[in-house]
């Protein structure tokens, strides 16, 4: 039976979140009202997540990746920095009882090996705190993923990400599925609001096909 | 080695045995996950990224424990998975693991046999490292592997 958007919000609103959030890391978790779309948008719009093997960068607390395994990915790969992410994500994944399997690991260091991960789905971090760290993560999924890539990126890198993706990053395609509104949790003692909305763009990028994919 | 049987669900469809699965999973407090795992599928995606290193594929199993897991079988997976795995990586950590079954060598024409099929698919999905290492073919550095996580960071004068 396939699973209706509602039910997966449902099901990934009820995951556990970062109990304290690394700032350095950007970990703010990626909600289900997002999540749910961004995966559900992937596998109906695009097929890219059932039967796939699909690769969560960043996975934080795991949310994407869970989702993608409850619309029938075959294999989903959670990839983190942290810990205690990994922890809370492993966790996530018995209540969910899903199958993941993780790797720890900084994603800029990573090195493409085969063409075994067909989708990337990633929150990368915004690149607040430590400049361009966005789009190291998009430079690392375009590397890894041999079908497509889905990431968020603030509205106002719109164009920049774009000309990346095509220009260095070897994107066959790069476009805009829809914009979104991203509550970022204020994590600086100084602000008065407790959140902040901002606005972020879901992409999907496609990778140009390659023959020897080895580095 | 040691080998501990456990029948999981995944993809949201039922494979295993729920009662075998509550008993496994009572006695561990709530908050530590019971489904340690790396399987073979993410081993054969890894390499030593250490820098300077040319050929850090594939990286060398040690292994504490392996667990063996039920998964759904899926055909038209393996059949297109056949195609992206490294063969030679996949047969000799299935060996490391405890599962010498796979041939040395592979071509597509063996997917027509289901012997052939079903072993793929116990060492790619089912045969699971949950303490031990992966070690740099060329330097012989460790990547911890615990709980079914491999720590694939590296040190400062590493990267
Ligand atoms: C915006 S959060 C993603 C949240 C996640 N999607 C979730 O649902 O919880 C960014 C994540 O990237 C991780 N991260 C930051 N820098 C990283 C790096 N260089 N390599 C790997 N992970 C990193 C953080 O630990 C954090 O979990």
């Amino acid at each position: 039976m396939k699973l209706k958007l509602k039910q997966l919000e449902g099901l990934l609103g009820s995951l556990e979140q970062f109990s304290t959030p690394k700032i350095e890391l950007e970990q703010y978790p990626t909600g289900a009202h997002i999540a749910s779309r961004m995966l559900y948008t992937a596998e109906n719009s695009f097929e890219d997540v059932n039967s796939k093997v699909v690769a969560d960068f960043g996975c934080g607390c795991g949310t994407l990746g869970l989702a993608a395994g409850l619309l029938g990915a075959e294999s989903v790969i959670g990839l983190d920095i942290d810990t205690e992410s990994l922890e809370i994500a492993s966790a996530n994944m018995d209540e969910l009882e899903l199958d993941m399997d993780f790797i720890q690991c900084d994603i800029r260091n990573l090195k493409r090996r085969g063409q075994i991960v067909e989708t990337v789905v990633m929150n990368p971090p915004f690149g607040t705190r430590r400049k361009g760290a966005d789009m190291d993560f998009l430079s690392a999924a375009m590397k890894v993923a041999s079908q497509a890539v889905y990431s968020l990126h603030k509205t106002t890198t719109r164009e920049h990400v774009k000309r990346a993706a095509l220009r260095d990053y070897n994107a066959r395609s790069a476009e805009v599925i829809c914009e979104l509104r991203y509550d970022v949790p204020q994590l600086y003692k100084f602000h008065k609001k407790k959140e902040v909305d901002i606005a972020v763009d879901l992409w999907r990028f496609v990778p140009q096909r390659r023959q020897e994919r080895s580095l | 080695m040691t080998y501990l049987r456990t029948h999981i669900h995944r993809s949201g469809r039922f494979s295993g045995n729920e009662e075998l699965k509550t008993l496994v999973k009572l006695p561990l407090p709530r908050d530590v996950p019971s489904n340690f795992q790396m399987r073979l599928l993410t081993h054969n995606m890894l390499s030593s990224n250490i820098k300077g290193v040319a050929n850090g594929f594939p990286l060398k199993i040690e292994v504490v424990k392996v667990v063996e897991k039920e998964v759904d079988f899926n055909i038209d997976f393996l059949k297109n998975m056949f195609h992206k795995v490294e063969w030679k990586a996949l047969a000799e950590a299935s060996t490391t693991m405890g599962y010498p079954e796979l041939p040395e060598n592979a071509d597509a024409s063996m997917l027509d046999s289901d012997d052939f099929l079903h072993k793929f698919h116990h060492a790619l999905l089912e045969l699971h490292l949950e303490e031990g290492a992966l070690v740099c073919p060329e330097t012989g550095r460790k990547f911890p592997v615990q709980k079914g996580i491999p720590n694939m960071l590296l040190h400062e004068d590493e990267v």
